[in-house]
């Protein structure tokens, strides 16, 4: 399967950066790529899964963040449960703002998450005497593995591409499976979805609640990275920045937003680094995000990493139900009452009442 | 006296201020193929949309068989056994025939999020069943060949026929087809109707709303007449091709 092969290169290519490249800029790059793309493809999945927008994507990954800087660092536990205990508060938040506004048709997620997402940032800044405020929460310990802290760039490298790579997978079983259909069916057509049977509300939910467990993860990971995290970088701006990526990778395919974590990244720190040399810069990265998401939405709706086309059935062009124009052999089976075969010329029907 | 599978008791909707549908009563037997045509704007798609419970109806019960079907939401009502296709409910153009058919075996499989995502084996192996059955509807209906071409890509008679299919897929017990001859050619509508033939010898109720007259007149055992919301007529179609109401409403009332 061409999916297989993609996350089998995918691999490779992540595992020679990482025996390759020794420099921490870069690697720091790649490391934030990762988190972002984590992010991003929880967002993915809602978005080109089931149609669904959130505004608040930053305020679920804020809260896997402090969740972790929380747990850690007030009451000492272990880095691996407070991404875990992080993830299920955060799957939780988002299951209640999820149930009211997913049984509406149309965009109301959008609006809730908004608000929601909102909401977290203010609680950031307010709820000083557990977060600290607008100063931040500092010295949240290393994760480690087997004793060994992941405290270099290199070391949480090789932590971060194994667990986007293993969520990749998820998310691509996920989209190939019975649910998974079921969603782009209803993201395509709610009514016709439930008019199958499925559930739709409860599907929607349930992408949902994964997309926002995704995005607490690399919420954490952002956390035990940087040992300190502040509200900032949880805010509505990069809610935006998550969506431009989804939208700019394409959000019908499993590897759209990676690829748009990708190049926002890269194009953050150069324009980042512009900024530093020319004031006159600074603000232009928000300019940027807007010109990127219109100039994507009008010309390549799509994404750059559009859904490579099924291979077309390797069957020979044959008689084809329905098929129009093309004279196509007559089936003279009993069977032939289904495949139903195609106009041969003949009149037109007896004249029946059409109203 | 063959037991009616669909009964529909004193339904009526509104709109607003506007009345779609007035008390309507009528029972769908067990087996048969029952008809339902109207004028454009009589009712007949408003009050298939109150039996699969697209919206509720304003008053009025729906039963199928002895399970009351009122007020349930689509997918409870496709779970007791009614599949539809309708003329806006389109095939999903996006997906290939197989994924258009599985998406019809929704109902026959029941792996969740976490099991789909973790491909678990019970997950892989409902998987794989799945697969093979709709795999199987498409061989029936000698659309196998296709199986992997985006249902978009298809013709109009193609895409009618995946629908049907998706339809059929999930085992209802109930058929509801909304205009399924619409934007076919005459042979592919003698095919509709020899299709729909062979089902009702299958042992499956279908109840059809369709504007093709020589279509109804040749599958249907009953037809009903709806015409501004109001069920005026129901009988053979002999019967109520013989009706004056019946005659009026779809010749305006000039009928001599």
């Amino acid at each position: 399967m061409s999916r297989g092969w993609g996350l089998v290169l995918f691999a490779v290519a992540a595992l020679a950066f990482g025996l390759l490249v020794r420099g921490p800029y870069y690697l720091n790059i790649a490391v934030f790529i990762c988190i972002h793309g984590l992010v991003a493809l929880g967002l993915g999945l809602l978005m080109g899964g089931a149609g669904q927008i959130s505004l608040g994507h930053a305020g679920f990954y804020g809260l896997g963040a402090y969740a972790s800087a929380i747990l850690t660092t007030r009451w000492g536990v272990n880095p691996w449960l407070a991404m875990g205990l992080g993830a299920l508060a955060t799957g939780l938040v988002a299951a209640l703002v999820g149930m009211p506004t997913l049984r509406l048709r149309g965009h109301y997620l959008a609006m809730g998450t908004l608000g929601l997402g909102a909401i977290i940032q203010i609680v950031f800044n307010q709820a000083d005497q557990i977060t600290e405020g607008p100063s931040g929460i500092t010295a949240i310990p290393y994760l480690s593995i087997a004793g060994l802290p992941l405290s270099t760039d290199h070391r949480f490298f090789f932590l971060v591409w194994p667990l986007l790579l293993g969520a990749m997978l998820l998310g691509g079983n996920l989209l190939d499976s019975r649910l998974g259909r079921a969603l782009r069916a209803l993201g395509e057509n709610e009514g016709a979805a439930a008019a199958a049977g499925v559930d739709v509300p409860r599907a929607k939910l349930a992408v949902f609640v994964l997309s926002a467990v995704f995005a607490s993860v690399a919420g954490s990971l952002y956390a035990h990275y940087l040992t300190y995290v502040s509200p900032s970088p949880f805010g509505f701006a990069f809610s935006i920045q998550l969506l431009v990526m989804v939208i700019l990778g394409g959000e019908k395919s499993l590897w759209g937003p990676l690829v748009g974590a990708g190049v926002l990244t890269v194009l953050h720190q150069v324009l980042a680094g512009a900024a530093h040399q020319f004031p006159f810069f600074d603000g232009l990265e928000t300019v940027a995000y807007g010109v990127i998401l219109v100039l994507f939405l009008i010309f390549r709706p799509q994404g750059l990493a559009a859904p490579l086309r099924k291979p077309v059935s390797t069957s020979p062009p044959g008689p084809f139900p329905g098929a129009e124009r093309e004279p196509v052999p007559q089936a003279s089976s009993p069977a032939a009452e289904i495949a139903a075969l195609p106009s041969d010329g003949s009149e037109p029907a007896a004249p029946g009442v059409k109203p | 006296m063959i037991s009616p599978l669909l009964r529909v008791v004193g339904l009526t909707h509104n709109f607003g201020g506007l009345r779609a549908l007035e008390q309507v009563t009528f029972s769908v037997p067990e087996g048969a193929v029952f008809g339902l045509i109207g004028p454009n704007g009589a009712g007949k798609t408003t009050l298939f949309n109150c039996v699969t419970g697209v919206f509720p109806p304003s008053r009025g019960d729906i039963w199928l068989a002895e399970v009351p079907l009122t007020g349930l939401p689509p997918h409870a009502v496709a779970a007791l056994g009614i599949s539809r296709t309708s003329q806006n409910l389109r095939p999903w153009r996006d997906m290939t025939v197989l994924e258009n058919v599985l998406v019809g075996c929704h109902l026959l499989g029941s792996c969740g999020l976490l099991g789909s995502a973790l491909r678990l084996p019970a997950c892989r192996r409902e998987e794989r069943r799945l697969r093979e059955l709709a795999l199987q509807c498409l061989e029936r209906v000698h659309l196998a060949d296709h199986a992997h071409d985006l249902v978009g890509e298809l013709p109009l008679g193609g895409q009618r026929m995946v629908e049907l299919t998706r339809a059929l897929a999930a085992n209802p017990r109930l058929l509801m087809l909304d205009e399924p001859a619409a934007g076919l050619h005459t042979r592919e509508t003698q095919d509709l109707g020899d299709l729909i033939a062979s089902l009702r010898e299958q042992g499956l109720t279908v109840f059809l709303i369709e504007h093709d007259m020589s279509l109804v007149m040749s599958v249907c055992d009953r037809v009903a007449v709806l015409d501004h919301g109001e069920l005026i007529a129901e009988g053979t179609p002999r019967e109520v091709q013989a009706d004056r109401r019946v005659l009026e409403a779809y010749l305006g009332g000039a009928a001599e």
